[in-house]
């Protein structure tokens, strides 16, 4: 069979400068870069260069489906974007739940690339027949949830699914993101901003189209195997009882709660036990929401009938806003932690930087360095909600000290100085918003992850669980006699490279990383998948052809960001707060990131990945393994390609 | 007459159940020939669900009506709702 089956079969360019459509056929990229992410990243490496900023009209914004969304396969909901990040100048990347991806699908398009600028603001609306550039400028200073409303009014069709910016995107704000369906946001990356630098202020899709398996029948039996994987698995049985938020304690007495911009990674018991999910679930849940094929539906739905925030209503929140929005800023009130996140989904901010910038500038306040002068007459106390909102609110529309916050710690502490570099805590320049002191093999993950910090592209959940897997599941799952407890650094490399490219293929097919061993061993291997990739789209591989082709998408990622950026080896440290300032109470205390750890964790991961380890640098030959011939050449013509010798 | 009984308090809006119903018509993922179509209620968090009973045909789809998926050992919407919000009455014996 020549071509994937489970395939729009078609990508849609659009040049809002120009005003110029065209498309091209997705097989062109299938076999090597699977779909959705994979795809994404080579559009993104083949058509933005070094010399391109990340506001250039130049640069690309692509969306893309994964190869099973929008089928029956578990978690088949979810999208990707990827553009040069204005944040890190390096790869921009993340993902999204929602019926967006879908319904892209159904109008004709595995991915969708953005490039130029518009003259006046825009929408785009993007149908099996036609593709149209509309006026915007109504939508120009809305807010996400109106924008959504507004698009589906306007079109008569409430199975329009709409991705948009809030006034943050069109604002530049650094940490603007992109949402879809009220409250799912592909967050980090400052994807938001590059959509308001092409004055975009939407995506609207609607399709009439159908999704085709190369083998219908046998796609569906693989379908219910691993149904019946995810229905017998505990770890899956608790997202479908509390989603993500579902046991605080552990976490916290694991020392992995950041605590007033990271003073600590242990938040106050008392505190803690006035927020525990019981009390969500009993006072504020009013029900839950899946997307599509999703046999887990996380989702909460809440709604707030008294106090300064009564009325409101609202999809969300997942684990990160308990990090975010409770122990960061040392807030307790439990309805603030839910207007705090609808509030980011509304401006279009994502809530995992916009709250460590807010931290950083608690703590310089704390500290003297910011002063009711610089904010406003804000006095920014830890635990005040109610500024916590009007930063946001600030930021979204770069007013006051909101236009400094805008920027990101990074550079908002350059414009501030005084000694607020000391409390920043960054990677790649992007805020990182993961305490890591106590558990090193998620730190190296972090750390490393080629969109700057996060928790998805390559940090690992089963150092926590080190004691209930048994060594001959470690052995056969990462290729590591056993899985040691969170204070060592044994075979935390293997982990880290092992979830980097399972990580990509999930992406790529556009499922949800709770489906697969990220979440639990006993869920779905690359094995998994590729059998579900096969049955879908005619073209048989097996679980290590599919790991390989993940390898050479985080290879791609990896010389995007060596190239644009110029990111080595010291761009894979820890924030130096985290290397400095140990944990200063529970069970973990005094725990910190040695360097001499970090160092012999380096070297044992560029050597997983074959990269040299001086500089942290891909190697032609590995690039040649994985059929990447002419990023090696690129690599060499900039002079950052690893020597031989 | 209807051969379906459906839960709306627990509904979670997935819209499995419409691609597992196309599955079921034509082998196909495809929301617009399916036999039931998955909505928002004009109250939130509520959530819609029509059943087509008969074909119908409109510019952005052609339902397709519900044959309790004959031909299948039980209804696929059933099945694969991941809560359960969806039952297939007895062939024979169909009450909406």
């Amino acid at each position: 069979m020549d071509r994937p089956v489970s395939s729009a079969g078609r990508i849609l360019h659009i040049d809002l400068t120009s005003g110029k459509i065209w498309t091209e056929p997705t097989d062109t990229y299938s076999a090597k870069f699977i779909g959705g992410r994979g795809i994404d990243l080579w559009l993104l490496y083949k058509g933005v260069k070094p010399w391109m900023t990340p506001f250039d009209p130049a640069n690309r914004l692509i969306f893309g489906s994964g190869v099973l969304t929008g089928t029956m396969a578990p978690c088949a909901t979810r999208y990707s974007l990827e553009a040069k990040s204005p944040v890190t100048g390096a790869t921009g990347s993340g993902n999204s739940c929602g019926f967006f991806g879908q319904e892209m699908r159904l109008s004709g398009y595995d991915h969708i690339v953005i490039q130029g600028k518009a003259r006046v603001p825009v929408y785009l609306w993007i149908t099996n027949e036609k593709v149209e550039l509309r006026n915007a400028s109504p939508l120009w200073g809305k807010t996400t949830w109106e924008t959504d409303q507004w698009i589906k009014e306007e079109a008569g069709d409430k199975r329009a699914q709409v991705a948009c910016i809030g006034p943050s995107g069109e604002n530049l704000v650094k940490t603007a993101c992109v949402i879809t369906n009220r409250a799912r946001a592909v967050g980090k990356c400052g994807l938001g901003a590059v959509m308001g630098a092409k004055n975009l202020k939407a995506i609207a899709v609607r399709g009439t189209g159908s999704i085709e398996m190369a083998y219908a029948e046998r796609f569906m039996d693989e379908v219910d195997r691993v149904l019946e994987k995810l229905k017998r698995s505990d770890r899956a049985e608790s997202l479908r009882k509390w989603g993500t938020y579902g046991r605080p304690i552990p976490l916290n007495e694991s020392c992995l709660f950041p605590v007033r911009n990271f003073q600590d990674d242990h938040w106050d018991p008392d505190k803690m036990n006035k927020l525990l999910p019981d009390v969500y679930r009993k006072d504020y849940e009013v029900g839950r929401r899946g997307y599509l094929s999703c046999p887990l539906y996380c989702s909460h739905l809440y709604k707030i009938d008294e106090g300064p925030y009564a009325g409101l209503t609202c999809e969300g929140f997942e684990f990160n806003t308990v990090w975010n929005f409770m122990s960061r800023l040392d807030i307790d009130y439990v309805p603030a932690v839910i207007k705090l996140h609808s509030l980011c989904n509304e401006y279009g901010l994502d809530q995992d930087s916009s709250s460590c910038v807010i931290a950083w500038a608690f703590e310089c306040f704390e500290k003297g360095i910011l002063t009711e002068k610089d904010t406003g007459g804000l006095k920014l106390k830890w635990g005040d909600h109610e500024v916590v909102a009007e930063l946001l609110r600030k930021m979204a529309f770069r007013e006051g000290i909101g236009n400094v916050l805008a920027e990101g710690s990074q550079k908002a502490s350059t414009l501030v100085g005084k000694g607020s570099e000391r409390y920043v805590t960054h990677l790649k320049g992007q805020d990182s918003m993961e305490a890591m002191r106590a558990a090193k093999g998620w730190a190296l993950g972090c750390c490393v992850s080629t969109r700057g910090g996060g928790h998805t592209r390559g940090a690992n959940l089963v150092e926590l669980a080190h004691k209930a897997i048994p060594p001959e599941v470690a052995q056969k799952t990462w290729g590591i006699p056993g899985v040691a407890e969170p204070s060592s650094c044994e075979g935390k490399a293997q982990l880290v490279t092992y979830y980097e490219r399972l990580q990509a293929i999930v992406d790529s097919l556009g499922l949800c990383l709770f489906t697969s061993t990220w979440w639990s061993p006993d869920l779905l291997d690359p094995e998994d998948y590729a059998r579900l990739y096969s049955a879908a789209t005619g073209r048989e591989i097996d679980g290590k052809e599919l790991v390989l082709a993940g390898e050479r998408i985080h290879n791609v990622e990896k010389a995007f960001n060596v190239l644009h950026a110029g990111f080595c080896r010291q761009d894979d440290y820890p924030p130096k707060r985290f290397m400095e300032e140990p944990v200063k109470s529970g069970p973990a205390r005094g725990e910190f990131l040695r360097r001499k750890d970090w160092d012999r964790m380096l070297d044992e991961y560029y050597e997983l990945h074959g990269w040299e380890k001086k500089t942290g640098w891909q190697e032609r030959s590995q690039l040649e393994r994985l059929g990447l011939e002419e990023v090696a050449d690129d690599l060499e013509r900039a002079g950052r390609l690893a020597p031989l010798f | 007459m209807s051969h379906l009984k459906v839960d709306l308090d627990r509904c979670v809006g997935c819209k499995t159940c419409e691609i597992a119903c196309s599955y079921h018509h034509r082998k196909v993922f495809d929301p617009k020939i399916a036999s039931l179509e998955v909505g928002e209620a004009p109250e939130w968090p509520g959530v819609s669900i029509i059943l087509y009973e008969e074909q119908t045909g409109s510019e952005m789809g052609s339902h397709l009506s519900c044959d309790a998926c004959e031909g299948e050992p039980g209804a696929l919407c059933t099945k694969y709702c991941p809560v359960g919000a969806i039952q297939l009455q007895s062939r024979r014996s169909c009450r909406g």
